[in-house]
């Protein structure tokens, strides 16, 4: 074990893995910062480009890659209120409110910083947990899947508090919509009317991108200005106001910590997904906070909370990668196909034989993540002045960017026509306060979660009480009551309480 | 009864179809395959058809509003509200934008849409526009297709130069 | 008959998509077809009525496209970036990997059936699994004319089960009644398990929708499933050594393999009508009917030079795939062994698909 870490450090001072470090963090930032283009894209493109290259080498260009996209995603969420991955949905919601006050630099410091501690993080557990990962993916069938899944599905109810029957709407529309397509677990295509553009469902980056980058386009656009109103009393975005960001984040520890273990334990889990652990860790920084009204106002807790959690979760998709070769979300099937590429056999046997490869993206998502937030933290203070260009100029090199990155996905200009409508329509549902957070949380987890179901029935033959027999699922169970019935108990009792008070007053 | 949102009874109508269709063509699949369509679209259908049916019964908003712990005035953003004029302009660039891509492809588009664009909305002088269009076009193209292998969609019109500027294979619907 | 009918109602839907698309092309592209010279698609080849080889023929001009209907990163993907570098050196030009991701493969297929017949697009289809999906889909479009290029690679199948599992044979198995591993409904290893099943009488009970080859391989150690199907690739073949939890109880090959010389074949266990190359996932390569003669035998030299160097033939089997040169004239012998076996069971793919 220690000699493997050594010769991993010791494949880390080559200047060939520095550049290569460098060059994957930069691809990285880059790609997850443009709405549509993702680490998936990075490295599908560089794969072939690592041909014939030393495997090391090769492995610490897609860490730098897969390490650090969510952070580069970060960027428009705050600037632009455009996500520019889907596990950055939640960071727009106080990232950007704070660009808008002008505070562009401090939300940039916040999150690279919340970044870098939470890949920190899931790496150690990560490195920790190796030699027990058997024990923890024998534990989690699929009837403990499910469970899984439907906390995230619950987490809407949350997400959507105050506006409960319009996000369950939303929500189950996307759950509706998520079952359009061949279903694997079936063998069907349902729903498509006989479509090929409809066979593998409905792309999810199109409808993201039109949904979060083109709908606030128009919103933007049709404001006027810039992104950020400097007025009185507001400080100029500067390297200073970044800095104090970063070191900000220090002062919301436990949303930090909190954040950090919900990202490496939904990482952990394949299939969930970065979207469903950034969410995840919002509503529940937002729920145990003493001060839930100033989410969604531009609350630092609120950027730490969503940045933590969507960047932990990449030492926890490492997970299942390393140990078994179950690949956890699209990123590390490209990664296995990496493995194959430099001739190592991804699966269990990689702990036996290539420990060095292990630590080697290890090491690489560690040095990758510090680069970022130094390039953030550094030059915050000039991509915070994006917050000031006229949204005129702005607006339209986002339009024709983003559709590269939606034609990009897989090659098809039907993706194209897709996102603007899925733009229209995202604009229309906002306007008439349907939630499009809980819309997505519910496409992006629909499938899955019949999947599981469906899948736990074949499972235990037809029998449901398969559900309930793990201790696992009974605790799994447990937290979702205790999610879904909080608020509900909490916000009546006070109604209860209050029309008490009026009619004694009353009287 | 108050005056009805149009963006409200729009969205509401679109996802009632949608909704619906889904939950209709369901009943034509086996009982697994029918199970979470009817058990998350029949829920989803009612809510919806509350929503809309609010707009025009007080009584009914008022118990809507007690279930959504807050109320439905509430959630309308009116942060993002802007007059209609405005958002159709710019829904229109956007759809002008995305079907001329479709047509002509990236190579022909992208420059003249940023021209047209900072002329047009950003009242920019034609000769700085179109020098600063060029400038970041060939960015965009030596960073994606050059540099980075990305294909680039050439449009549907017949082959005019290869890989460039038409002759791109439309994938069936 | 029941199949003819269908073919013909459901026909029907396909032709809409089709005059969909193309009405919304045309319509769309008439407005500059007027003052867009169309330049003449391939260099002037003479049309060869026989294969006579044309050796002055002006080919290639610029870049040729691979289309690959998966994303990068998988196994044909490989094979078509490592035999395309070859060629490309070869030839002059670049030959270009395009992912053209979705509809399960088929739109590489399509890239093949609609593409330009100037021999500047080829395209890499996983067999025989495509030819599958375009039986099962009552539209049914065909192959015919096809200008095969050769086989690029191909994987083997092999059936797992834990080590610690009671049955071995084809009749242990069918008298286990295992619940089947599947990663999904669709695809190479279900046509083969179906195919397998029925044949060997074994019941059709499946749980479905896992995430890969690894996560079976968990599933049954969890013991949520017993026995799988899959392809060889090298994390298969690690997971049946001795110091895995896996063993082979048969692989589909002609003789056994060597890295499992202790798992017999099909036909070793009487079912030879199951072995040989009609149910190994090939990954054939084509050129859209219609290319000229001189042109698909300058493509298909270069293809075989590239399967015959030794460092393509490394690189490839370093991923985990058999590379074994067929001529054009081979691969499409190949598909049509493919295509008899395929019709005879595609009422029972389709039985077992909708058993859900």
């Amino acid at each position: 074990m220690i000699e493997a870490f050594l010769e991993g450090l010791a494949q880390l001072g080559q200047p060939a893995a520095i550049a290569a470090i460098v060059a994957g963090t930069i691809v990285g930032v880059l790609f997850g910062a443009i709405p549509g283009l993702g680490s998936v894209i990075a490295m599908a493109v560089l794969l072939p480009f690592t041909f014939g290259w030393d495997a090391y080498i090769a492995m610490f260009l897609f860490a730098g890659i897969f390490g650090t996209a969510s952070t580069g995603g970060a960027i428009p969420a705050i600037l632009l209120n455009t996500p520019g991955t889907i596990a950055n949905v939640c960071t727009t919601l106080d990232g950007h409110p704070m660009a808008r006050r002008g505070e562009a630099g401090r939300a940039l410091g916040l999150a690279a910083m919340a970044s870098g501690l939470g890949t920190f993080f899931s790496i150690i557990v990560l490195a920790m947990l190796l030699p027990a990962a058997k024990l923890l993916i024998l534990a989690f069938g699929s009837p403990e899947f499910f469970w899984l899944v439907i906390l995230g599905l619950v987490a809407v109810t949350l997400a959507s508090r105050d506006n409960l029957v319009k996000g369950l709407a939303a929500g189950g529309v996307g759950i509706l919509l998520s079952l359009i397509g061949l279903s694997l677990v079936f063998g069907q295509v349902r729903f498509a009317l006989d479509s090929e553009f409809l066979y593998d469902g409905l792309p999810v980056v199109p409808l993201v991108v039109g949904f979060f980058a083109l709908s606030e386009l128009m919103v933007y656009t049709s404001r006027g200005g810039s992104i950020a109103t400097v007025g009185e009393g507001l400080s100029q975005p500067g390297i200073r106001q970044t800095v104090g960001g970063a070191l900000e984040v220090f002062r919301y520890k436990r949303v930090l910590l909190r954040g950090s273990i919900i990202g490496t334990v939904l990482g952990a889990v394949p299939g969930v997904g970065g979207a469903v652990a950034n969410f995840l860790a919002y509503t529940t920084a937002k729920q145990a906070s003493k001060t839930p009204e100033l989410f969604g106002t531009g609350y630092p807790g609120g950027i730490v909370a969503s940045e933590s959690a969507n960047d932990a979760k990449d030492g926890g998709i490492l997970l299942p990668t390393l140990t078994f070769g179950i690949p956890g979300n699209v990123e590390m099937v490209i990664l296995m196909g990496a493995f194959v590429l430099h001739g190592i056999t991804p699966g269990r046997q990689l702990l036996v034989h290539n420990l060095d490869i292990v630590w080697a993206i290890i090491l690489g998502v560690i040095a990758a993540q510090i680069l970022t937030t130094i390039i953030v933290v550094s030059g915050g203070g000039f991509l915070a002045k994006i917050s000031l260009i006229p949204v005129r100029y702005l607006a339209p090199i986002v339009a024709v960017v983003s559709f590269l990155g939606v034609y990009a996905i897989r090659s098809n200009p039907w993706d194209i026509l897709l996102a603007v409508v899925a733009g229209c329509i995202g604009y229309l549902m906002r306007r008439a306060g349907f939630p499009l957070i809980t819309f997505v949380i519910g496409f992006v987890l629909g499938n899955t979660a019949e999947r599981s179901f469906v899948q736990s029935l074949q499972v235990s033959e037809g029998s449901y009480t398969i559900f309930f027999s793990s201790p696992i699922s009974i605790i799994i169970i447990i937290t979702i009551l205790i999610f879904a019935g909080s608020p509900l108990i909490k916000y009546w009792y006070e109604r209860f309480t209050a029309m008490r008070k009026a009619k004694l007053a009353s009287r | 009864m108050k005056n009805v949102q149009p963006a409200v009874l729009i969205v509401n109508i679109l996802l009632l179809v949608l909704a619906g269709t889904i939950v209709i063509a369901s009943l034509q699949y086996g009982f697994r395959q029918r199970i979470v369509p009817l058990v998350i679209g029949i829920p989803t259908l009612v809510m919806l058809v509350a929503i809309l049916l609010s707009d025009f019964s007080p009584r009914l908003e008022r118990i809507l509003a007690m279930a959504s712990l807050g109320s439905l005035q509430d959630a309308l953003n009116e942060d993002i509200a802007a007059s209609w004029t405005r958002i159709f302009v710019i829904a229109g660039w956007l759809v002008a934008l995305s079907i001329s891509l479709f047509v002509f492809g990236f190579y022909v588009t992208v420059p003249i849409f940023l021209v047209a664009f900072f002329v047009v909305e950003a009242k920019t002088p034609a000769v700085i526009a179109v020098l600063s269009s060029l400038v970041i076009s060939a960015v965009l193209y030596l960073v994606f297709p050059y540099f980075l292998g990305i294909e680039i969609w050439p449009g549907i019109t017949p082959k005019v130069m290869h890989g460039v500027f038409g002759g791109g294979l439309v994938p069936v619907l | 008959m029941n199949t003819i009918h269908e073919r013909g109602r459901l026909g029907g839907t396909r032709w809409w998509r089709l005059l969909l698309t193309t009405a919304l092309a045309v319509v769309l592209g008439t407005v500059i077809a007027a003052c867009g010279s169309d330049e003449p698609t391939a260099t002037p080849v003479p049309a060869q009525p026989t294969p006579t080889p044309v050796p002055q023929v002006q080919f290639p001009e610029r870049e040729i496209e691979w289309i690959v209907g998966w994303p990068a990163g998988g196994g044909f993907d490989l094979a078509a970036r490592t035999i395309g570098d070859f060629m490309g050196e070869e030839l002059g030009v670049d030959v270009v990997v395009r992912n053209h991701t979705g509809a399960g493969g088929r739109r590489a297929v399509d890239a093949v059936r609609r593409g330009a017949p100037d021999g500047y697009t080829i395209s890499i289809m996983n067999m025989p699994m495509q030819l599958m999906a375009e039986k099962l889909d009552p539209a049914g479009a065909d192959f015919e004319g096809f200008e095969w290029i050769g086989q690029a690679v191909r994987q083997e199948n092999i059936v797992t089960a834990p080590k610690t599992a009671s049955f071995n044979t084809p009749e242990e198995v069918a008298a286990a009644e295992p619940r089947i591993c599947m990663p999904g409904l669709a695809g190479h290893n279900f046509l083969v398990a179906a195919v397998s099943t029925e044949v060997m009488d074994i019941p059709w009970k499946v749980v479905s929708g896992f995430a890969g080859g690894a996560d079976t391989r968990a599933a049954m150690l969890r013991g949520e499933c017993d026995i799988s199907w899959t392809v060889a690739n090298p994390q298969v073949v690690a997971s049946i050594s001795p110091e895995d939890d896996f063993k082979g109880l048969w692989v589909y090959s002609d003789e056994r393999l060597d890295w499992a010389p202790d798992t017999p074949t099909v036909a070793e266990l009487g079912y030879p009508e199951l072995g040989g190359p009609k149910l190994l996932n090939s990954g054939l390569v084509a050129a859209p009917a219609g290319t000229p003669a001189a042109i698909v035998k300058l493509i298909e030299d270069s293809f075989q030079r590239a399967l015959n160097d030794p460092d393509v033939v490394a690189r490839l089997r370093e991923g985990g795939m058999e590379v074994l040169p067929m001529s054009g004239q081979a691969t499409d012998e190949a598909v049509g062994g493919m295509d008899s076996l395929l019709t005879e069971f595609t009422d029972v793919v389709k039985a077992r698909q909708e058993a859900q």
